[in-house]
């Protein structure tokens, strides 16, 4: 396994976590594959879709029965939870750098590596204006690239300095 | 220009572990006086703006300065806590003196003799042996954080970061949402070394992590303008032949800390070396206790470890020092069971593996 | 360097605006900030030269442990930059090796 070495999830691990292409609500996908002591996303899960015996387990999740509320992506802070919908073409990713774009924005969206492999529309962005939560933007990219697209980046990179 | 001052139980340092250990304390009536060399109490807190990990029923899934906001108003809200910021304890004598260098309001000398004190002097940012390293623009990674997260001051345009630890991964996507360009991470061992999360975060804006390669040399006139790395080897030795330069304005150390003993080592607590608690840490039992009755540690002090677990040692070491003074109570027997479960906890996955090794050794040395 | 204008987790409380002299030079600064990280803001970065090989040195730790940053202010040598404020007025120099203590001097 390379995950190890490189940051980036192996195909294997990735296996079994895309939701069913016709599935009613978006599905959280927990791409969290290391025992560490961390549950926060077990914790504010409303339906109990995550389970963990002890706090070090890793997350798994019972698609189920969860709602696609999101709650967990914002709770994650390892920032490695992320939410797709097949039937929409929409995949949420966690967002916390300047400018937090608008709903109806194009921009880049980024693969595990950083690359550009799509140029996405947003639409929606939940916690633009808490600090102190986690920003969180849906996009929406071909459906192809569901699995693949974990970041965006804002494409009119306004210059944050003085 | 000096004065005397009474004092009952002293905590050094307002960092997580000082901050937990004085509201501990003044849970079973101790009075305490918490001192700090910052303008501001918090230690590391107010430079993490991550989301803190662990259990969701103590502030996991919370920034670190939103903890550090927290704890400092339940400080100033306790009237059985005295705050003396900017303050440095400089020295700290056998016949129990404690000797604060009081810069503000007004500067002058304060001598106490508490009659106990809890030490939480945290840790410093280690060195690394290579050509160029006393250029300006070798950083430590926590003065990074200082620069970009408490004063909002750019560290570079381009960084290297060497050591890919929590620490060196934390500080390379805080230094994205800078706005700092990141021109690889560094790891000599050939895997990554904090939590592959963290790990992922960085990579996902196209940071390369360069695993079994090393910063041999900085480069640069009056500052850092270039940095040279190169592949290791089995015996982590460069490989010749494998070396790249990289423009950089910056090279950042996150290379491990060492824990901050001259204190406790006036006072003649005894201090082994264990490299696995990051080198010359004071004797403790796992209640924070010191070879002296009256002098317990907590937090990074007691061997390098994390926020998390130095707020649990501060409020082992406010225990120990509350039962010192003859408090008894239940109160005391049910929190020490809880804090130690919630650290058993935390140190349950092998990223502890090395602490607790750490911590093994430590015991093995008891003092006669 | 340059001050971080917007940031997606902070806010900066920099406290007020004001004037003090780096080699008799004026620099903006700021109250909430310490010399060292105004001058690492106007783009300075040597704080000092070393006492042999007369090496540049700017800071490390930013905690005031590592001697790194040791500059003279207003006259004082050996002030710890990391860990001092800005003041308005006050004269800061780049030291050059152990400069004497005030009082000291032959």
């Amino acid at each position: 396994m390379k995950l190890f070495e490189t940051g980036i999830p192996d195909r294997e691990l990735l296996e079994g976590l895309a939701p069913p292409p016709d599935r009613a609500k978006p599905l959280a996908v927990l791409e969290c594959f290391e025992e560490f002591p961390c549950d926060p996303c077990k914790a504010v899960c409303p339906t109990d879709a995550i389970v963990m015996n002890r706090i070090t387990d890793i997350p798994r999740l019972i698609p189920e029965r969860c709602t696609g509320c999101a709650k967990c992506v914002v709770a994650c802070p390892g920032l490695a939870i992320f939410m797709v919908w097949p039937k929409k073409n929409l995949v949420w990713v966690p967002h916390e750098f300047v400018p937090i774009p608008e709903r109806g924005e194009i921009v880049d969206a980024l693969d595990r590596e950083g690359n550009v492999i799509a140029q996405a529309e947003v639409k929606a962005v939940m916690n633009a204006r808490k600090k102190l939560e986690t920003t969180v933007v849906c996009v929406q990219v071909p459906k192809e690239l569901l699995m693949e697209v974990r970041a965006i980046r804002v494409r009119e990179k306004k210059d944050a300095r003085d | 220009m000096s004065e005397k001052l009474d004092v009952q139980l002293a905590v050094v340092g307002g960092g997580p572990a000082g901050l937990a250990a004085a509201l501990a304390a003044s849970r079973f009536g101790l009075e305490v006086l918490l001192i700090d060399e910052n303008k501001e109490l918090g230690g590391q807190l107010i430079k993490q703006t991550h989301k803190f990990f662990g259990s969701h029923n103590h502030m996991a899934s919370v920034r670190g300065i939103e903890i550090a906001n927290r704890l400092k108003k339940e400080i100033r809200e306790n009237s059985h806590i005295t705050v003396f910021l900017d303050t440095t304890a400089v020295g700290y004598y056998e016949n129990g003196e404690l000797l604060l260098y009081r810069k503000s309001p007004e500067e002058k000398l304060v001598s106490c003799f508490p009659k106990a004190v809890i030490f939480a002097t945290g840790a410093r940012e280690n060195m690394l042996a290579f050509p160029g390293n006393d250029l300006p623009g070798v950083y430590g990674a926590g003065a990074v954080q200082t620069l970009m997260n408490v004063y909002g001051v750019l560290p570079a345009r381009k960084i290297l970061m060497v050591g890919s630890g929590n620490i060196g991964l934390i500080v390379s996507y805080q230094l994205l949402q800078a706005g700092t360009e990141v021109a690889a991470i560094v790891e000599i061992l050939p895997w990554i070394g904090g939590y592959i999360v963290h790990a992922s975060k960085v990579r996902r804006y196209g940071v390369p992590i360069l695993t079994r390669h090393t910063i041999i040399e900085a480069r640069g006139k009056e500052w850092v303008e270039e940095a040279v790395i190169a592949k290791v080897g089995e015996d982590f030795n460069p490989i010749e032949g494998t070396e790249k330069v990289l423009e950089v304005d910056a090279v950042c150390l996150a290379v491990g800390l060492s824990p901050i003993v001259e204190l406790v080592r006036q006072a003649g607590v005894y201090t082994p070396y264990i490299p696995e608690l990051g080198g010359l840490v004071p004797w403790h039992d796992d209640d924070m206790r010191t070879n002296l009755p009256n002098v317990f540690v907590a937090g990074d002090l007691a061997g390098i470890e994390e926020a998390t677990t130095a707020m649990l040692e501060g409020e082992l070491a406010a225990l120990s020092a509350a039962e010192y003074f003859g408090v008894k109570s239940e109160e005391i027997q049910k929190m020490r069971k809880d804090r130690k479960a919630r650290l058993e906890e935390l140190r349950a996955s092998r990223f502890s593996d090395k602490v607790k090794n750490g911590l093994q050794k430590l015991a093995a040395k008891r003092p006669k | 360097m340059e001050r971080l204008k917007d940031h997606p987790v902070l806010d900066f409380d920099r406290g007020e605006k004001v004037i003090f002299y780096f080699e008799g030079k004026p620099i903006e600064g700021y109250t909430n900030e310490t010399i060292a990280a105004a001058l690492h803001a106007a783009g300075i970065k040597v704080f000092s030269y070393s006492p042999k090989k007369k090496r540049p040195r700017g800071f490390f730790c930013a905690v005031g442990k590592c001697s790194s940053c040791l500059m003279v202010v207003d006259g004082r040598p050996n002030v710890r930059t990391c860990m001092e404020y800005v003041r308005p007025g006050i004269h800061v120099r780049r030291q050059r090796g152990l400069e004497k203590l005030k009082g000291t001097e032959e």
